[in-house]
């Protein structure tokens, strides 16, 4: 049977249903969104899409993407420089970073350890953690990895690579959800918001 | 205990079905295929949330069910000692197109209230009996453990959560073994799965030697009534008998090198046997085969007996075709042995083969293509 379909939307339709998150079903409606939009709408996103690419670095030290090197947050000399938080990605640091309560620096790890998905320790920017450490300006470590199995093993392996460093290294603390009702917590999270109790 | 009401939709070979069922005994006759088996699953997936069949979850939804509605809802309303109860699971088809990964996603509900997965097993209490439970003592080690697992999720709350820790760490631990049986990490990168994988296994070990220690003496009632005379024991064997958590991290050290060797993790209740014994030599050596099959009817009636003592409560007794797999003094055996005042769900081919039996004035109700009818109707 014949595409029903020019080549030029079944290509994009394709292409778009690569990315994650996007089956078949949603790629034919952006692809006939955009043919429905003006050219140069189109065209707009294309270019976006071009470029992205070429103005994009990785920042030498805390190894985040960024527009120069080094980036906006590495650069920034009003930031506390002895504290250091650890973050698996880029969209974690952007969090951390929306939220206004931390004005340390980062290090982007670029994932966890995972052994079902073949992602070791040797695959993460843990050497380059190291090396910023062994510079001598970190006091602190503050590794927030996410509360998964996976994010715990790199903590553990963060943990452990820096022993003996005279550094602090903590962990984010687990618990209750803001305006959360206790009722509701499932047990593990109850267990972990007791250990992580605080004085009053 | 007692089911009261079965509303099933989409679930298996029933599109929509509300099912009351009676306080006692009941026995649901049809052809192969119809669906006898599928009700008693769904209650024993209610009960334990485990199928009794092999296969994946998604066949538990109707196969020919739209895509509107690709999913299976079972629901139960139950009657305890504690009043009125309420468990409900819904299965939905995973959908590719919106990006979920394959497979299925499962929510609980208890009492109305959404829960997780492992709080299900224990509320609805149930027992099922297949023919494959039959040569459960000549079957592999697998078999023994899904046994007892799903006999001690129902006495003890927290198994269940233990077990699903335990296997969610022994995956990943076994995906790192690969890596290093294929030269590519370091061997060192294990002890974080290690330690992590001490807990959940020192529990799961804990609770079963828990369970059989008290489980011993129901269990020699049981294969009494089955067998006679004879002295039956059933003995756990844990792969890891380590008793602390510094001992058991030493033992998977020590076993290492073996375990990159072979790519698998060869230390852990994942590698538990039970070894039952009649006047203390091995069943297996001494046993006849349908020695064997009783053997494995007495492992019931053992729980239920435990169960009974421990929480107070008649589970909900689930035949399944087994009167077909037996000799018509077995069969009998069987059914003199059943406690009477237990609810109990009889599925049978060939109704005739329970015409001798207490089971021939039981109400019976006609299964057909996913339709249930009283049979005097």
């Amino acid at each position: 049977m014949a595409d029903p379909l020019p080549r030029a939307v079944t290509r994009l339709i394709d292409e778009l249903a690569r990315l994650p998150t996007i089956g078949p079903k949603t790629a034919q409606r952006l692809a006939f969104f955009l043919l429905r939009a003006s050219s140069s709408q189109a065209q707009t996103l294309g270019r976006a899409v071009a470029s992205l690419h070429d103005g994009i670095v990785t920042c030498g030290q805390c190894r985040n993407y960024a527009d120069a090197e080094p980036c906006t947050i590495c650069a920034d000399g009003e930031r506390n420089a002895a504290l250091l938080c650890v973050v698996e990605d880029p969209l974690d640091l952007a969090a951390i970073e929306n939220s206004g309560g931390f004005a340390g620096r980062y290090h982007v790890l670029h994932g966890a350890i995972s052994p079902l998905e073949g992602i070791g320790p040797d695959d993460l920017t843990i050497d380059l953690l190291l090396e910023r450490v062994a510079r001598g300006a970190v006091g602190e470590v503050i590794v927030a990895t996410n509360a998964t199995i996976e994010g715990d093993a790199t903590a553990m392996e963060i943990g452990q690579r820096l022993r003996g460093q005279p550094v602090r290294v903590t962990r984010l603390a687990r618990g209750l959800a803001t305006g959360g009702d206790i009722e509701y917590v499932d047990a593990a999270t109850i267990a972990q918001a007791l250990e992580g109790r605080r004085e009053l | 205990m007692r089911v009261q009401t079965l509303d099933l939709t989409n679930f298996r070979n029933y599109r929509r079905l509300r099912l009351r069922l009676p306080a006692g005994r009941l026995v649901l006759i049809g052809g192969n295929g119809q669906g006898k088996t599928n009700l008693v699953d769904a209650i024993h997936i209610l009960a334990s949330g485990r199928s009794l069949r092999p296969g994946p979850e998604a066949a538990w939804v109707r196969f020919d069910a739209p895509a509107s509605e690709g999913f299976a809802r079972m629901r139960a309303e139950l009657a305890g000692t504690e009043g009125p109860a309420e468990v409900e699971m819904i299965v939905a088809r995973a959908r590719p197109e919106a990006g979920e990964a394959s497979g299925v996603r499962r929510r609980v509900r208890i009492g109305g209230a959404p829960r997780r997965l492992a709080d299900l097993p224990g509320r609805l209490l149930a027992i099922g009996f297949a023919p494959a439970d039959l040569g459960v003592w000549t079957g592999p080690p697998a078999g023994r453990r899904r046994w007892l697992d799903l006999a001690v999720a129902q006495l003890d709350r927290a198994y269940t959560a233990a077990l699903e820790t335990y296997e969610a760490v022994l995956t990943r631990r076994n995906a790192l073994l690969r890596r290093l049986q294929g030269g590519v990490g370091r061997p060192s990168e294990l002890g974080f799965w290690d330690e992590k994988l001490t807990e959940p296994a020192l529990a799961i070990t804990a609770a079963r030697a828990d369970y059989l220690a008290r489980a011993q003496a129901p269990l020699r009632a049981g294969f009494q009534a089955m067998q006679g005379g004879a002295r039956f024991d059933l003995d756990y064997c844990p792969a890891a008998a380590q008793p602390t958590a510094a001992a058991l991290l030493a033992a998977l050290r020590q076993r290492r090198d073996r375990d990159v060797q072979r790519g698998a993790s060869g230390l852990g209740p994942h590698r538990d046997d039970l070894a039952p014994l009649i006047d203390g030599r091995p069943l297996a050596h001494v046993g006849s085969r349908g020695q064997l099959r009783m053997a494995a009817l007495a492992l019931k009636l053992g729980q239920y007996q435990l169960a009974l003592e421990a929480l107070g409560e008649r589970a909900v007794l689930l035949l399944d075709d087994v009167a077909a797999e037996l000799d018509a003094q077995r069969r009998r055996l069987l059914i003199d042995q059943l406690p009477p005042q237990a609810q109990t769900i009889v599925t049978a081919a060939d109704a005739s083969l329970l015409d001798d039996s207490a089971l021939a004035a039981a109400p019976r109700f006609h299964v057909a293509d996913g339709r249930i009818e009283p049979a005097d109707a």
